[in-house]
Order: structure tokens, then C-alpha cells, then sequence
């Protein structure tokens, strides 16, 4: 068996050669990140570790996530994922809390009524509401975070942030 | 729609964070050559079964399926969408090879094998020993109705666990994502309080407990008043872990007394260059309103309007509500024009319009 690829992988140098890169870069992806997931989350502790993991990522293929026309699209959308998981995981966490109130803080009411209604979207809706309206992003960068067309995002966005209005509640503020 | 406000009032130190990152990437890299190594190795073991294999066929020998053993397990790789991949390992055992004795909430010297389980004390949130056993193969229900399931739990590991059970965040509503499909949004739908008291299964060492419950197609979007299910395949998990073995399969198929009716033309002939107008009706078969997001045949402009605000709105992305029993009828607007705005060229085009297919004959 060959093991060329394994062996020919040397990570730390390709870092190291665009380190100076993804430092110049760090302030705009991480406050960006810490935005998305804050939203999200609610809470600084989780948005901070939310921001950092998907900053990692960031560093660590540096190398490609640099050709993009929008790495910080890229890292907004690492962030919103993990923060996803995160809230479903501080959810589980909750409902066990009932036999240990004090170890998991109260989720904020508004926060919860936004995290159901986003899983009812389909996933594709959902990402695409999540990096469009969530988080701000314009239809240019929520396509690229995505690797879709804008055409795609912007029916997607329609359809998603109606059913995501429908969900809440909420009228169209049109 | 706007989530300013959910904005921190403070911004981040970047400078705190720096290091912390740093320190992350490291371990990242770390964790990516042992991801690679682990795969290299994986491909290594299957090489050789497959050329044990390849020598018991020539030796005309039967094949035997060997059933896993219970602490065997699967390196697989999850990739967040980012191309990221992270190694994860979880039980792919379906038969069970330590039979302690059962006891339905219960538990005590009778044990498993303490050879053959890890003993890692008392541990009340490690699950990985504890199976579910589905008294039925994937389940198959028409949207709307409801089924009993009968599920067992055992806990197979030395150490006493908890199962955390919510019943109004998990369980019996299964929901096939609608996708395209026109189907009635599921609101409001009965509020999951992750605060509601839960009601844990405390599981001693080789206990079980058994349970039969009922399965909705559907999602309860008031009291007593179930949504049927899109048609689909979902599944259905008593437990807070939406993973295997704690998921049924649940395969929905269409509903006898679906939540609306849609009627509309599934053909029309129209000149190139010219529009035309088409009916497009949505009656409400439940007592309570329905709210409708449609995908229109058009898909520029038009971004989320209500449907029924005017004449000339765009189809696409809309949405509108019906009354309880209560018919809505919408006109459609087809033009025959290209992407550039000029005629489209005569022939034969098909549309989809809310994943339902439209057949255009577009004529000299």
C-alpha cells in the first residue's frame, strides 16, 4: 500500500507560510464569526468558543479558504454551524437539567422560538436564512459561503424567510 | 425581518482570542494527520478481508455471515458542509453478544460479563452501552395516522445510566421535510419546553426497561389537531438522541384525507412571446386555517409577498393562508418569454411549480 499522501503531508509548514496572511485577516474573521454565533447563541462564553473553533478551521486551510472571494463568508457560516450544534446540544442539556436545575442556564425564550422554527426549514433554506437574515450576509457572500448561484440563494432566501415568518408568527414588515 | 437585536453589546477581544485559536489550529493539525493515519490503516484491514474473500470463493466454500460482536465498531468521517472532516466512532453492532440478565428498571448483581464490558463506574451520562431494541422492523404509516411502537432499553454496561426523555421536544411526531412540496406550514405548533419536567430512565447495570408508544405522522399543531406529514421518510426516536440504534425508520406514505386540496392545470398551450393567466385553487380540508408558502413557476422578483395582496404579485415565494374548509383561488401568470426577455422559442417545456410539473406548449 502507498502511503504518498500521508507522508508527503506537511501541514505545519504550509501554515507557517501563510501565517502572515491569516493574521492580517484574523480581527475581521473572528469578530465576524463571534457576531454570527453570538445571535445564534446568545451567550459569550459559547459565541467565543463557537468563533475560535471556526477560526481553527480557518487557519488550518488557510491556504484555500484565502481564494475565495469571501473567506469571512466562510468562516460566518463554520460559525453559524457549530453554533447550530452547539444550541441543539445546550437544548439536550436543558432537558436534563429538570434533575440538576443549576447546571444548565435558562435558554432565552426568543432565541428558542427561533432555533424551532429554523428547523423546520428544509436544511438548504435553513442554511441560506440562517447566513442571509441571521447573520446579515449579502446574497453575493451567502452564494459563495455556500458554493451556490445568488439565483439559487435568493429563492431559497424567498421561500425560507416567508415559512420562517409563517413559523414565528410574525407579519410580513413589508 | 430583523435580528439587530440580537446583537452583544460589548464586541469581542480579538487579542484574548488569538492565542486561543492559535493553540485550536495546533490541535486541529494534530488531529488531521491522526484522521489520515487512522483511514490508511482502515484500508489496510479491508484489503486483506477482501482477498480472504476472494480465496473462499475459489475454494468454493458457503459464505457465512458472521454477525458483529457487540464492542466492534466503525471509523467513520462527518463533514460539516465546509470540507472539514472530523473522525467519529460509534457501535455499528445490531446483534447483541452479552445477554445479562433483564430487569425492567431494576438492576443489581446480575450483571453483564464484566470481561467483555468496560467498567468505568458510575456514570450516569455515558450511553455508549446501552442498546434500544424496536419490536418491529422501519415502520410504514400514512400521513396523519399514528402506529404503537414497542421499544426496549437495556442498559448493558456496569455502570448505572440515565436516558433523558422530554416528551414534549422528542418522540412521537415524525415530520418528512417538505422540500418544494406545497404543504401546509406546521404552525403553530405545540410549544417543546425544554424546561418541562422530563422524565429520565434511570437504568442500573443489565436492566431494562420497555415501553410501547404511539407514532404520529404528523406534527400536533394544537391540542388534539395533528398536521399529517409531507410523504417521505423520517424517523421516530423516544430518547433525546436523534442517532442510531435510539431512531426507527418511519417511510410516510400519502395521506387517505390529506390537509388541503390543489387543484390546478397541469398543461396549457400559449403563443410565444404571450402570457396567460391560470387558476390555481387550495382548499383547506381541516377545522383549523392553514398558512401556505407556494414556488411559483416564476422566479425573479416577487420576494415574499403575500400572495392574494395583488393580482400581479409573482407566485413564487408567496404565501397565504385559507380558512378552515375554505377554498383560495390564485391566477397564475405564465409568459412565454426567454431569460433575455425576448420570445420563447416554440416547443415542448416543463415547469416545476411547487415540485408538481406544469407542461407548456409554446407555439409559433
Amino acid at each position: 500500500m502507498e502511503l504518498v499522501g500521508v507522508t508527503a503531508w506537511t501541514p505545519d509548514r504550509a501554515a507557517a507560510a501563510h501565517a502572515d496572511d491569516f493574521d492580517a485577516s484574523f480581527d475581521a474573521l473572528y469578530v465576524a464569526a463571534y457576531r454570527a454565533a453570538f445571535r445564534l447563541l446568545g451567550s459569550r462564553p459559547d459565541a467565543e468558543d463557537a468563533a475560535q473553533e471556526a477560526c481553527a478551521r480557518a487557519c488550518v486551510r488557510w491556504r484555500k479558504v484565502q481564494r475565495l472571494d469571501a473567506p469571512v463568508a466562510w468562516v460566518v457560516r463554520v460559525a453559524t454551524n457549530i453554533a447550530i450544534d452547539r444550541w441543539r446540544q445546550l437544548q439536550r442539556d436543558a432537558a436534563r437539567a429538570v434533575d440538576a436545575p443549576t447546571e444548565v442556564p435558562a435558554l432565552d425564550g426568543r432565541r428558542v422560538d427561533l432555533h424551532r422554527a429554523l428547523e423546520s426549514l428544509p436544511k438548504r433554506q435553513r442554511d441560506v436564512v440562517v447566513l442571509r437574515y441571521v447573520v446579515d450576509l449579502s446574497e453575493a457572500e451567502t452564494a459563495e459561503a455556500l458554493g451556490c448561484a445568488p439565483g439559487t440563494v435568493k429563492s431559497h432566501a424567498s421561500r425560507g424567510i416567508a415559512a420562517l415568518r409563517a413559523a414565528l408568527g410574525e407579519e410580513d414588515d413589508r | 425581518m430583523n435580528f439587530n437585536d440580537l446583537d452583544d453589546v460589548a464586541t469581542p477581544s480579538t487579542a484574548d482570542a488569538r492565542e486561543k485559536v492559535s493553540a485550536r489550529a495546533r490541535q486541529l493539525r494534530t488531529r488531521r494527520r491522526a484522521l489520515f493515519s487512522g483511514v490508511a490503516a482502515t484500508t489496510a484491514i479491508v484489503c486483506a478481508f477482501g482477498s480472504m474473500a476472494y480465496a473462499s470463493d475459489n475454494g468454493h466454500r458457503a459464505n457465512v455471515a458472521v454477525p458483529p460482536k457487540q464492542d466492534e465498531t466503525a471509523t467513520t468521517t462527518t463533514d460539516d458542509g465546509t470540507g472539514i472532516t472530523t473522525p467519529t466512532t460509534e457501535s455499528v453492532a445490531t446483534t447483541t453478544t452479552i445477554k445479562p440478565t433483564r430487569r425492567t428498571h431494576g438492576g443489581g448483581s446480575n450483571g453483564p460479563d464484566a470481561t467483555t464490558v468496560p467498567n468505568r463506574g458510575d456514570n450516569s451520562a455515558d450511553i455508549s452501552m446501552v442498546h434500544v431494541q424496536f419490536l418491529r422492523g422501519p415502520l410504514a404509516i400514512a400521513g396523519g395516522d399514528s402506529a404503537p411502537v414497542s421499544y426496549t432499553v437495556t442498559n448493558d454496561g456496569t455502570w448505572t445510566v440515565r436516558i433523558p426523555r422530554n416528551p414534549s421536544c422528542v418522540g412521537a411526531a415524525v415530520w418528512v421535510p417538505e422540500g418544494n412540496r406545497l404543504w401546509p406550514v406546521p404552525v403553530p405548533m405545540l410549544a417543546c419546553t425544554p424546561t418541562t419536567p422530563s422524565d429520565p430512565i434511570i437504568l442500573a447495570p443489565g436492566a431494562s426497561y420497555s415501553e410501547t408508544d404511539t407514532v404520529h405522522a404528523g406534527i400536533e399543531i394544537g391540542v388534539g389537531t395533528w398536521l399529517p406529514s409531507p410523504p417521505g421518510d423520517g424517523f421516530y426516536y423516544p430518547f433525546a438522541y436523534e442517532t442510531a440504534p435510539f431512531t426507527l425508520p418511519v417511510h410516510v406514505t400519502a395521506s387517505p384525507n390529506p390537509p388541503f386540496t390543489d387543484t390546478r392545470p397541469t398543461d396549457v398551450t400559449i403563443r410565444s412571446g404571450d402570457s396567460k393567466d391560470l387558476s390555481f385553487a387550495v382548499t383547506n380540508n381541516l377545522d383549523i386555517e392553514e398558512a401556505f408558502v407556494s414556488v411559483g413557476p416564476q422566479i425573479s422578483g416577487g420576494d415574499n409577498q403575500q400572495c392574494d395582496d395583488s393580482p400581479n404579485v409573482n407566485l413564487a415565494h408567496c404565501r397565504f393562508t385559507v380558512l378552515a374548509h375554505q377554498t383560495v383561488t390564485l391566477t397564475a401568470h405564465v409568459h412565454a418569454i426567454s431569460a433575455d426577455s425576448g420570445p420563447l422559442a416554440p416547443g415542448e417545456y416543463d415547469l416545476e411549480w411547487n415540485e408538481l410539473t406544469l407542461h407548456l406548449t409554446v407555439t409559433p
